[in-house]
């Protein structure tokens, strides 16, 4: 309680343009949010549209397989970044 | 607080920047060297050699590399940072001259590419771990305000470790036969035996040298950190950090500095289609003039700050790669064939094929564009008189530009590596500055290595993704880099500083000061 008083506090007493930046920052971390399941989505599809159908690289499932489950983790970070912006975690630059 | 001066820097940035290159050199040699070591190890038609090869390829610069991080990141974090990537050398270096020892497929089998898949495994794992190691000791020896100056030192030996490999495989082949050189036990095994003089002289100026100052003192005070993994991706206020480096900073700087290394090479090779021995001499020009500006950039990030440099990098890559790619595309077209000189024949081979005759032709073309190249044609004479004789399409072989235009695309690649030593000549300073000393080497080096193993190591993957989704615009692949950079340039702008960490007040100029 005491610390959320001190934070509206902080943001009350910055300029027009800080609390405008502050606020872009925090809304942009539901665009970081929605962009992870979409990465996944798109991996998954580009897989399933792929393997089988050629010779190269993209048609065979052991890429895919690794690329998936890497990126997994990633967009998960993704998420929570964003997660992390929504709760003013990065409202101090770093 | 420990003291940190300029004393000794020289040896301390030659030691870890030759054994980083050493590394680099080792990583690269495997991945020019593809197609040979594919023919020698992995045949074709055989499932199970397919599926090891895909996996040597995939999976050493994908999954192995980011564990190497954590693994010896956590190791260098509570053993300290010498004798750690003193580790990842050996490793490295083993591996790469015992690839070079392994008999190939005809010789023993299915047990050639087990063994070159453990090899370049290994190779993976020690690359990541070298990096973090490296960057993190120099920068423990580097005074605050010329941290991004030395740890630029760091940052060119990827691009000169590039650099050495192709120079060394240019030497090779350039002096023999493709056949010796594509033997089982040719040539192409000369630049991996070379990797283990190169490691031998690394490591023994690496023994000679002391344990970073600022670990030395941590370790003395016994405050190192007990489970650097969980202190690193456990805790609220170093994760983020890691997420904000990752996403901020690392992704963009994956994809420009693949696509302006290593998509350029393949974007004229196998789509402008220049010859193979010219298209290695314009990316060394271009390397060669341009790794002086990793220098220019880490110096300049310490005056002005790391932010704005690494993301002016990014931006210009988003706006230009269509353009450049797109020009180089253009000046090497050949639809217009030059009127002013006579196509040269220069082979004509008949060979049989069943009762028919196939006539092979190569001829050589002048373009007006101030490049010639080289054609092949098919023609079949059928043995049954009734049948029409067939031609076959006329096949370009390959480009040879004429010097004008050939110094136009040395300076469309140079360009382009600007742009990599734009994001990355300052990126080691910020990483290291970014997180304490007990953990820096496992926080920085997992975001580096996930940002230009996996980001960028997409590039060519998703571009032929993309080029076979897409197939009308030739230039479609360069929209992965460009909307990753794009991306990283957005969430860096927003979310980073750029104040000059060398007058930090939260003291994020003092690295032992954590």
């Amino acid at each position: 309680m005491i610390k959320e008083n001190i934070a509206f506090s902080q943001s009350s007493k910055a300029s027009p343009l800080g609390r405008f930046g502050r606020a872009v920052k925090k809304l942009m971390g539901f665009v970081w949010m929605i962009i992870a399941p979409v990465i996944i989505f798109f991996l998954i599809s580009g897989a399933i549209n792929n393997i089988g159908h050629g010779t190269k690289d993209i048609n065979k499932p052991i890429p895919w397989i690794i690329i998936i489950s890497i990126f997994t983790p990633i967009a998960g970070g993704l998420m929570i970044f964003g997660w992390y912006a929504i709760k003013g975690e990065y409202e101090k630059k770093i | 607080m420990a003291e940190v001066s300029t004393k000794g820097i020289g040896k301390v940035i030659f030691s870890s920047s030759l054994g980083t290159l050493i590394e680099w050199y080792d990583f690269y040699i495997f991945g020019m060297l593809a197609k040979t070591i594919s023919a020698q190890f992995f045949p074709e038609g055989n499932d199970t050699a397919a599926l090891l090869s895909t996996l040597a390829i995939f999976a050493a610069g994908f999954l192995v590399r980011p564990f190497g991080a954590l693994f010896f990141g956590r190791l260098g974090d509570m053993i300290g940072r010498k004798y750690t990537f003193l580790l990842t050398l050996v490793l490295m270096g083993g591996s790469t001259f015992l690839i070079g020892l392994v008999p190939g497929y005809k010789s023993i089998g299915i047990a050639a590419p087990l063994l070159v898949l453990f090899l370049r495994l290994v190779q993976g794992l020690a690359l990541g771990g070298e990096y973090g190691g490296a960057a993190t000791y120099v920068a423990e020896h580097a005074p605050a305000g010329r941290r991004g100056y030395f740890t630029a030192w760091i940052q060119t030996t990827a691009t000169l470790g590039l650099f050495v490999a192709l120079g060394v495989i240019m030497l090779v082949k350039n002096n023999m036969t493709d056949a010796s050189f594509n033997a089982e036990w040719g040539g192409w095994r000369y630049p991996f035996w070379i990797s283990i003089l190169l490691v031998g002289v690394s490591i023994y100026i690496r023994l000679r040298m002391n344990e970073s100052p600022v670990f030395a003192k941590l370790k003395a005070e016994k405050k190192i950190s007990s489970n650097p993994l969980k202190e690193s991706f456990g805790k609220k206020e170093n994760f983020k950090m890691v997420l904000l480096a990752l996403f901020g900073a690392v992704m963009g700087q994956g994809v420009i500095w693949y696509t302006g290394q290593f998509y350029a090479q393949s974007f004229l090779e196998n789509t402008v289609r220049i010859e193979f021995v010219q298209n290695r001499e314009i990316l060394l020009w271009a390397i060669g003039l341009a790794t002086p500006f990793f220098l220019v950039f880490g110096a300049l990030s310490d005056k002005i700050g790391r932010k704005w440099i690494m993301l002016t990098g990014m931006l210009l890559g988003v706006i230009f790669y269509r353009p450049i790619f797109g020009e180089l595309l253009r000046s090497a077209d050949v639809s217009e064939i030059s009127t002013e000189k006579n196509p040269v024949k220069l082979s004509l081979r008949i060979s049989l094929n069943n009762n028919d005759s196939v006539i092979t032709s190569t001829t050589q073309h002048y373009s007006t564009k101030g490049l010639y190249y080289f054609t092949e044609k098919n023609d079949t004479i059928f043995s049954d008189q009734n049948k029409v004789s067939k031609q076959s399409k006329i096949k370009i072989l390959d480009k040879r530009l004429e010097n004008p235009l050939k110094i136009k695309f040395i300076f469309l690649i140079w360009i382009m590596i600007i742009f990599v030593t734009m994001v990355y000549g300052p990126v080691a300073a910020f990483l290291v500055e970014l997180f304490p000393t007990k953990i820096r080497y496992t926080s920085m080096s997992l975001p580096y290595h996930i940002g230009n193993g996996v980001f960028g190591g997409l590039v060519p993957f998703i571009a032929t993704l993309l080029s076979a989704t897409f197939t009308i615009d030739p230039l479609v692949g360069l929209w992965y880099p460009i909307g990753v950079a794009a991306l990283c340039f957005v969430i860096g702008a927003l979310y980073l500083s750029n104040k000059a960490p060398s007058i930090s007040p939260e003291g994020g100029g003092d690295l032992e000061d954590d």
